[in-house]
């Protein structure tokens, strides 16, 4: 693999994440992080959706009408997006039904439709493929993280499996009902941006007002 | 009519999409840093979700619904499958149709929605409505309150954090912390403020 | 994907790719050849996976009615022990006597969609609707497991307002139509980690062989946060901490569907034997 393709598909995982640094895809995405498994399907939904429909677009890039271009993405991601809704419910049931609405709030997810636009329509196929793959894996990072914190301290376990015993089933761990609710969600991506940009200086936002010290305080 | 006022109040508070179904994020993020900006892109949510919900809901009924074509002799038929297409593409139909119609009628409203009228077309938020009411089962009138009232849910959430922002420019905050890390524990404390409603029932 | 256009219909795409980009037949032409692909992909799939996505419900809710009347092992293939073990009655739950149609007919019937028709249900006013169900079929399935001729285990239909959603799930009853068997809930969208701990085994559990009715035939069961009393421990289920809503939506569908308005005629005829 090519420099130039590794970085479009790395890059995105941490450097220039779509969640924490392009502040895209949040919207459907908090909601399905209580537990593991649904997360990882979700990703995997979105990283299918994102790299199939930015190569379709990219091969169909120069012939693309302009000012119609929004809707021809449109129908091709959501096109995209019930293939995947379908084959959820075929091949698998049960995570299908917990994700209720969220797969089909894909098709708004910005990411997708925002890579679409910021890349596949100026670059080749397999570089848009990966672009997708890699903004899907950047996704997917964020997500996971989030889920596994939520799922750890919210039932005690990771991907079903016990880590922490419950006081339910007679272990020592007090599950915190918080972390199966929305805002513990907002607030564990609000510290991991904490965390990210504390080692990436690059990301970081200029305040609009700088407070000074006071003088006798540094004193 | 008792029903209907429950509705509208379940879905501004209860239910609020942006703050209990996470909903409509990227833009009450990225467009909450002006009190001002923030209503005009309320106002322009509450105008596109009170009329493609109800927009929606007939499609669903008339065309999507299994048994919808019975009086054609397809009692059968089931087009529920073709829903996200349906929907996002009336809802891009709208959007675009409300935006030429505002631009010639009603210039200054135009003028003061700007950019927010086409970008809405991609918010989550319009079509987890018309997903939503679909999947409750709601019927045309319930449909016009439910859009009416998860879009004036929407609008409310987004100036007040509007308003928080613009305090927070003056506070004292870590720099890693600076911007979209504090918005996002902002927005995650009103969400916790807002679960206080759930207990109720109307 | 645009590769099988191309295979298809080569000569409209040659013409298309010659025309300059926003020419207003292009737009026309392109957005069209688009449509139609999309709609051939959409369909497809959908034809295609359809067999596939019934199976899973019917395995869903054969699962379930065998989980609740206690007939499932693990492993086993659900949907024959089903048809081996369970035959579907239909009741007209006004009456509380069977409905007189074929058994495959029973099979179809559809109890959902029938409660939306306004021909086959009807409004329930505000006091008979406790379980917030707003209208009621006027026939309801019932699944029954039958031994030498005699009903062993009876499985019902339930459903009702939990504080989020519509709360669908079976309850089953042995032959003697007063204790109960199992409980399950198969859908249902409460808060996860609270309500949604109706779904849990755990749970369901503590419903095994409860009564529901007493000895004068007087619904007695009851999901309560009141701890149970030596004279109420047959019938107490402890409500779940933290969800009271829930808790509360379930004993209200729980007494709804056992109730006159449910399934109580039809179930009389079984405490009488």
């Amino acid at each position: 693999m090519s420099t130039e393709s590794k970085s479009v598909l790395l890059d995105p995982l941490i450097d220039n994440n779509p969640v924490t640094y392009q502040v895209l895809g949040i919207c459907s995405a908090l909601a399905v992080t209580t537990q593991m498994d649904t997360a990882l399907m979700m990703c995997l939904g979105l990283m299918v959706v994102t790299a199939l429909s930015n190569a379709a677009i990219a091969l169909i890039r120069h012939n693309i009408p302009s000012n119609v271009r929004i809707i021809i993405q449109m129908t091709i991601i959501a096109s995209l997006v019930i293939i995947v809704d379908e084959s959820l419910k075929a091949f698998a049931w049960d995570i299908s039904k917990r994700l209720s609405v969220f797969v089909g709030l894909i098709i708004t997810n910005c990411i997708v439709l925002g890579r679409a636009e910021a890349f596949a329509m100026q670059n080749g196929v397999w570089d848009s493929f990966l672009d997708g793959i890699g903004n899907g894996l950047g996704y997917s990072v964020v997500l996971i993280t989030v889920s596994a914190i939520r799922e750890l301290f919210g039932s005690g376990s990771i991907l079903g499996f016990t880590i922490l015993p419950l006081v339910d089933n007679g272990g020592w761990y007090v599950p915190s009902g918080i972390m199966f609710m929305a805002p513990s969600g907002l607030i564990i991506i609000g510290v991991l941006i904490w965390v990210i940009r504390s080692f990436k200086v690059k990301q970081l936002e200029q305040p609009d007002y700088k407070i000074e010290v006071h003088r006798f305080e540094a004193i | 009519m008792e029903h209907y006022i429950a509705l509208f109040i379940r879905s501004i508070f209860i239910e609020n999409l942006a703050l209990s179904f996470f909903l409509g994020m990227c833009s009450f993020l990225a467009i909450s840093k002006q009190v001002e900006t923030a209503l005009g892109l309320g106002i322009a949510v509450i105008i596109v979700q009170g009329i493609t919900v109800p927009a929606n809901n007939l499609i669903y009924q008339f065309i999507l619904q299994e048994g919808a074509w019975a009086w054609a002799g397809y009692p059968e038929l089931d087009l529920s499958f073709l829903g996200l297409i349906s929907y996002i593409g009336v809802i891009a139909a709208i959007v675009q149709v409300l935006e030429m119609a505002l631009d010639r009628y009603f210039p200054a409203l135009y003028d003061a929605l700007g950019i927010y009228l086409p970008l809405i077309t991609v918010n989550c938020i319009v079509l987890a409505g018309a997903l939503f009411m679909v999947e409750r089962g709601y019927n045309f009138p319930e449909s016009v309150v439910y859009g009416i009232g998860g879009g004036t849910g929407f609008a409310m959430a987004i100036v007040a954090l509007a308003g928080i922002r613009e305090k927070l420019r003056y506070s004292d905050i870590p720099p890693p912390l600076q911007g979209l890390g504090i918005t996002f524990i902002t927005v995650g404390l009103i969400s916790m403020s807002f679960l206080a409603f759930s207990g109720i029932q109307l | 994907m645009s590769n099988d256009t191309n295979a298809a219909s080569g000569g409209v795409i040659a013409k298309l790719r010659a025309m300059p980009n926003d020419s207003p037949q292009k737009m026309l032409l392109f957005t069209v050849v688009l449509c139609f692909v999309c709609a051939v992909l959409v369909s497809s799939s959908h034809v295609l996976l359809r067999h596939l996505q019934e199976h899973n419900k019917e395995l869903e809710r054969s699962t379930n009615i065998l989980q609740a009347a206690g007939l499932f092992k693990p492993g086993a293939d659900a949907v024959k022990l089903f048809a081996d073990k369970v035959t579907i009655k239909l009741v007209d739950l006004d009456t509380g006597e069977y409905v007189k149609v074929e058994d495959k007919e029973a099979a179809k019937f559809n109890q959902r969609k029938a409660t939306k028709d306004t021909q086959l249900s009807r409004v329930l006013t505000s006091e008979e609707d406790i379980a917030g169900l707003k209208r009621r079929a006027h026939h309801a399935p019932v699944y029954l497991v039958e031994e030498n001729g005699e009903v062993q285990t009876i499985v019902l239909p339930i459903s009702g307002k939990g504080l989020w959603s519509t709360l669908y799930g079976f309850l089953a009853l042995k032959g003697d139509g007063r204790t109960v068997l199992g409980i399950t809930f198969y859908e249902q969208a409460e808060t996860p980690g609270l309500g949604a701990k109706i779904a849990t085994r755990k749970w369901q559990d503590k419903w095994v062989k409860k009564t529901v009715y007493d000895a004068q035939g007087k619904l007695v069961i009851e999901v309560s946060k009141k701890p149970a009393t030596p004279a109420t421990a047959n019938h107490h289920i402890d409500a779940i901490a933290g969800a009271t809503m829930t808790s509360n939506g379930v004993h209200n569908l729980v007494h709804f569907w056992l109730g006159k308005q449910g399934f109580g005629n039809f179930l009389t005829r079984f405490h009488k034997g």
